[in-house]
C-alpha cells in the first residue's frame, strides 16, 4: 500500500459492538496469551502509534488519535490500556474500548516509560520476561531509551514477530471489517472518476473521493490523484488543472481496518495484467517475491521501474501496510488467512494506469474481498 | 520570486546565521512524515515540501546550495515543483542516501549539526549515529530563531483562520437534530478542503452535558445539545485553530453564564498577550480569573488541558500556554488562546481564537466576536 503518514485523523470514531463485540477481544486475548506461552513471555507490552496502531489496536480495539498508546497483558492479568494522553480524555476512551483498566501518562507529550513501567511492576516480579512489540514504530529514540530504563529490572525481549504472526492471519470478523473498508475505498474512487468525467478538475475529483469516504464513516482517508503531472499526489491547493486522463488511489480506515482501491478514466491493460498475474500466483505458501516476479513479467519493460517505485502492495489490516510486502527480494511466504491489498500503478500515455484489488489468501488461491 | 520563495530563502538565511553563531558548517534538518499539528517540522519549514514518506531532510551548508532529500522515490516531481530549493532528491532509502549525499558534497568531515531528528525513523537514527555521531542538536536554536513567524507564515495563518471560520459557518448551516457527529464533521472538512485547506485537525462532538471535546461519533444531534468544534485547518502546512460552541435551540441561562465566564477569561487572556509577558503569567491570569469565580478546582486536568498552544508547521513557540512554559511573548508569535474547560453547571465549552502578538498587544485573528451560537430550530421546519 502507498502510505501517506502525515495525515491527521478527524473522522468517525466508534466502537462497533455489533461487528466487533467484547467476546472478539476476549478471544484475541486468549490467542495472544497462547503465543506468549509459546515464546516464554510473562508480560506483553504492545505499543501503537496513531499512524501505525496495529499492535495496540488488535487487543484494545482503539486507534490512538495522537501519538502512542499501549496495552499491557500478563499471563493471567490484564489487559491494561496505557495512554499518552492526559486524564481529560479518559471518559471518551472508555466508550471506545472493552478494556476497563485505563492508565494515563502525565501529559500529551509524555513517553510511556513511567506508566508502562508501573503497570508491568503490578503484574510481574523482577526478572520476569517482558515482550515489547511496536516500540520501533510507536516511539522515538529518546522514549524508547526511557522505556528500556523503566523495564531494566526485567528480561526484555522483542515481541514484534510474535504479534505480527498472530495478526497476519485475519479472524473472521476482521475479514468482514476489511471487506467493508475496501468497499468504501472502491466507492470513493468511483466517485472521483465519475466527477472527473463529468468535467470536474482533478483536484475536485480527489476531494470528492475524500468527502465520500468520510461521509461513509471513515476516520482516516488518504487520497492521491494524478493532478495533471502523470504522478500520484495529494491535493494541497485548488488547481484548475485537468489532464486528458485521470487516475486516483484511495486508502481508508474504518473501525480501525484499512481498505484501498485505485482506478482511472482509462482502462490499463498493463496494470490489469500485472494485477491478474499477482492474483494467479497468490496462494498459501507462495513466496511474496514470486508474486512480484509474476507482476513484473506482465509489464512492459519501460514501465517496470516506476511501477516498482509505487510498489505492488502487500498485507493490510489494522495497519495500512502489513507484512508480507509483495516485492522483489521479499523473503516472506504468504500464510493462509492473510489479506493482501494488491496494486499496479503503471505509467502510460503521459498518465497512470491503475488497478487494485484486495484478496483473502486461502490454501487454494485467493478470494476477492 | 514569489512571497513563498522569498520567505523560504529568508528562513534558510536565518538558520545560516544561527549556524555561524554555533560554528556549524552543515545543518541536517529532519522532518517526520508523521506531521503533527502540534509539532514543528523543520524540514518542511525550511524546504517548502510536505513530504509524503516517513522521513525527509534538508542539508543546509554555510556555503553552497541546500540539498533536500524526500521519500518516497516516486514523489520526486512533486517535491521538486513544491520546493524553493534547487537540489531535490527523492529516494526510498533516506538512511543510505544521507551518507551518499554527505560524501558527494564533501560534507562528512564538516562541523555537522542536526535539528528535528527526534521523530525520524529508527533507520535514520542508526544512520545518524554513523555519519553524525555527537553532532550538535540545533533544534532549540532553530525554535528560538523562528519563534516570531515570518510574513508568509502569518499570511498562511490568516488564511487558515478564514477557512476555519468558513468551516464553522458550514457547521451552523447544516447542524440539525438527527445528523450524526461524524456526518457533520465530514461536511465541515469538505468545506474547508474546498476552500484550500491542505490538512485539518478537527474535533466535533456534542452532548447535553459535555465532559470534553472528542472525535466525532455516531451520536445524533438533538435539541438542547451543545456542539463543540475545535477546527484547525492548515494552509501550506501552517495550522491555525478556532474553538467554538453552539447550542441547538435556545441556550439556557446556565449555558449562557458558563460561556460568558469563559468569554471573559479569553478577553483577560487577550489583554495579557503583550510582548514581555511570560506564558506562565498569561496562563495564570486566566486561571486566577476562573478561580475567583469559584472554579479553582476546575483549572486543572481532567477539566481542562492547557490555555492554548501554538501549532506547526513552523517553530512551536510557545508549545503550551501553561504554567510550565519558559517562553516570554514577543511580536510575531501566534497561537490559539483557548480557556476551554469543564464547568459543573453546564459542562465543557470551547471558546478560543488564534491570536497574534503585535507590538501593541494581542490581536485575535477571527472576525466575529466569540459567542455561544444558537442554531434556531425554525431552520429545520
Amino acid at each position: 500500500m502507498i502510505t501517506m503518514t502525515n495525515v491527521l485523523k478527524r473522522g468517525r470514531t466508534v466502537w462497533d459492538r455489533a461487528l466487533l463485540p467484547e467476546d472478539e477481544y476476549v478471544e484475541r486475548r486468549r490467542v495472544l496469551r497462547e503465543a506468549m506461552t509459546g515464546a516464554g513471555i510473562d508480560v506483553l507490552v504492545s505499543l501503537g502509534h496513531a499512524t501505525r496502531p496495529g499492535n495496540f489496536a488488535y487487543l484494545s480495539g482503539y486507534v490512538p488519535p495522537l501519538g502512542w498508546m499501549g496495552t499491557v497483558l500478563g499471563s493471567e492479568q490484564g489487559p491494561m490500556l496505557v495512554s499518552g494522553g492526559g486524564s481529560r480524555e479518559v471518559p471518551f476512551v472508555r466508550t471506545q474500548t472493552w478494556i476497563e483498566d485505563l492508565r494515563t501518562s502525565r501529559s500529551l507529550f509524555s513517553g510511556p516509560a513511567e506508566v508502562v513501567g508501573a503497570a508491568v511492576a503490578e503484574i510481574a516480579a523482577p526478572g520476569a520476561r517482558v515482550g515489547v512489540a511496536g516500540a520501533h514504530d510507536a516511539l522515538n529514540a529518546a522514549t524508547r531509551a526511557e522505556l528500556s530504563q523503566a523495564l531494566s529490572r526485567y528480561e526484555v525481549v522483542e515481541a514484534d514477530e510474535l504479534t505480527e504472526a498472530v495478526r497476519a492471519v485475519k479472524r473472521p470478523r476482521e475479514v468482514v471489517a476489511l471487506r467493508q473498508s475496501a468497499d468504501i475505498a472502491r466507492a470513493a474512487v468511483a466517485v472521483a472518476v465519475d466527477r472527473f468525467q463529468e468535467g470536474a478538475t482533478a483536484a475536485e475529483a480527489v476531494l470528492a473521493a475524500e468527502h465520500a469516504a468520510r461521509s461513509a464513516g471513515c476516520r482516516d482517508v488518504r487520497v492521491l490523484g494524478d493532478l495533471g503531472n502523470g504522478e500520484l499526489a495529494p491535493v494541497q491547493a485548488l488547481s484548475p488543472d485537468r489532464g486528458e486522463r485521470f487516475a486516483v488511489y484511495c486508502a481508508v480506515e474504518r473501525l480501525g481496518y484499512w481498505g484501498q482501491a485505485a482506478a482511472g478514466t482509462a482502462d490499463s491493460a498493463a496494470a490489469l495484467a500485472a494485477l491478474e498475474a499477482m492474483r494467479d500466483a497468490a496462494a498459501a505458501g507462495t513466496a511474496a517475491a514470486d508474486m512480484a516476479a509474476a507482476a513484473i513479467a506482465a509489464l512492459p519493460d519501460s514501465a517496470v521501474d516506476r511501477t516498482l517505485a509505487y510498489g505492488f502492495g502487500g498485507g493490510i489490516g489494522l495497519d495500512p501496510s502489513e507484512r508480507p510486502e509483495v516485492a522483489v527480494g521479499a523473503c516472506a511466504v504468504i500464510a493462509p488467512g492473510t489479506v493482501l491489498a494488491l496494486q499496479a500503478i503503471v505509467p502510460e500515455d503521459g498518465g497512470l494506469g491503475c488497478a487494485a484489488e484486495t484478496v483473502l489468501v486461502t490454501e487454494r488461491g485467493v478470494t476477492p474481498l | 520570486m514569489t512571497d513563498r520563495e522569498s520567505a523560504g530563502r529568508a528562513r534558510i538565511e536565518t538558520i545560516q546565521g544561527v549556524m555561524r553563531e554555533h560554528d556549524v558548517e552543515v545543518l541536517l534538518a529532519f522532518g517526520s512524515g508523521r506531521h503533527h499539528f502540534i509539532g514543528t517540522n523543520a524540514c518542511w519549514w525550511l524546504s517548502g515540501v510536505r513530504h509524503i514518506g516517513r522521513d525527509a531532510l534538508v542539508a543546509i551548508p554555510l556555503v553552497g546550495e541546500p540539498h533536500l532529500l524526500v521519500t518516497p522515490s516516486w514523489d520526486a516531481g512533486r517535491a521538486t515543483r513544491q520546493s524553493w530549493l534547487e537540489t531535490v532528491t527523492a529516494t526510498d532509502d533516506l538512511a543510505a542516501e544521507l551518507a551518499r549525499m554527505l560524501r558527494a558534497h564533501g560534507w562528512e568531515t564538516r562541523a555537522l549539526a542536526i535539528a528535528g531528528a527526534d521523530d525520524s525513523s529508527e533507520a535514520v537514527h542508526a544512520a545518524l549515529a554513523e555519519v553524525a555521531a555527537g553532532a550538535l542538536d540545533l533544534m532549540p536554536a532553530l525554535l528560538s530563531a523562528g519563534a516570531r513567524q515570518d510574513a508568509y507564515a502569518l499570511e498562511c495563518v490568516r488564511r487558515a483562520v478564514e477557512i476555519a471560520e468558513a468551516g464553522y459557518a458550514r457547521l451552523l448551516e447544516i447542524a440539525r437534530p438527527g445528523v450524526a457527529e461524524y456526518e457533520l464533521a465530514a461536511e465541515v472538512d469538505a468545506e474547508m478542503r474546498a476552500q484550500g485547506a491542505d490538512d485539518n485537525f478537527l474535533l466535533i462532538s456534542a452532548s447535553q452535558h459535555n465532559r470534553a471535546v472528542h472525535a466525532p461519533t455516531d451520536r445524533q444531534l438533538c435539541h438542547g445539545d451543545v456542539i463543540l468544534a475545535e477546527i484547525s485547518p492548515s494552509v501550506d502546512g501552517q495550522f491555525a485553530q478556532i474553538c467554538r460552541s453552539a447550542v441547538i435551540g435556545q441556550a439556557d441561562q446556565r449555558q449562557r453564564d458558563c460561556f460568558a465566564l469563559l468569554g471573559e477569561a479569553f478577553e483577560i487572556g487577550l489583554a495579557g498577550c503583550r510582548p514581555g509577558v511570560t506564558v506562565p503569567e498569561l496562563a495564570g491570569a486566566i486561571n486566577t480569573f476562573v478561580s475567583e469565580q469559584g472554579y479553582g478546582q476546575y483549572t486543572k486536568p481532567p477539566y481542562m488541558r492547557s490555555r492554548g498552544h501554538s501549532m506547526g508547521l513552523g517553530p512551536l513557540v510557545p508549545a503550551d500556554i501553561s504554567d510550565r512554559s519558559d517562553v516570554t511573548l514577543a511580536p510575531g508569535m501566534t497561537f490559539v488562546l483557548h480557556p476551554n474547560q469543564y464547568l459543573p453547571e453546564a459542562g465543557y465549552f470551547l471558546c478560543g481564537d488564534q491570536v497574534l502578538i503585535t507590538n501593541d498587544g494581542g490581536q485575535a485573528l477571527s472576525t466575529p466576536e466569540l459567542a455561544l451560537d444558537t442554531i434556531e430550530e425554525v431552520a429545520f421546519a
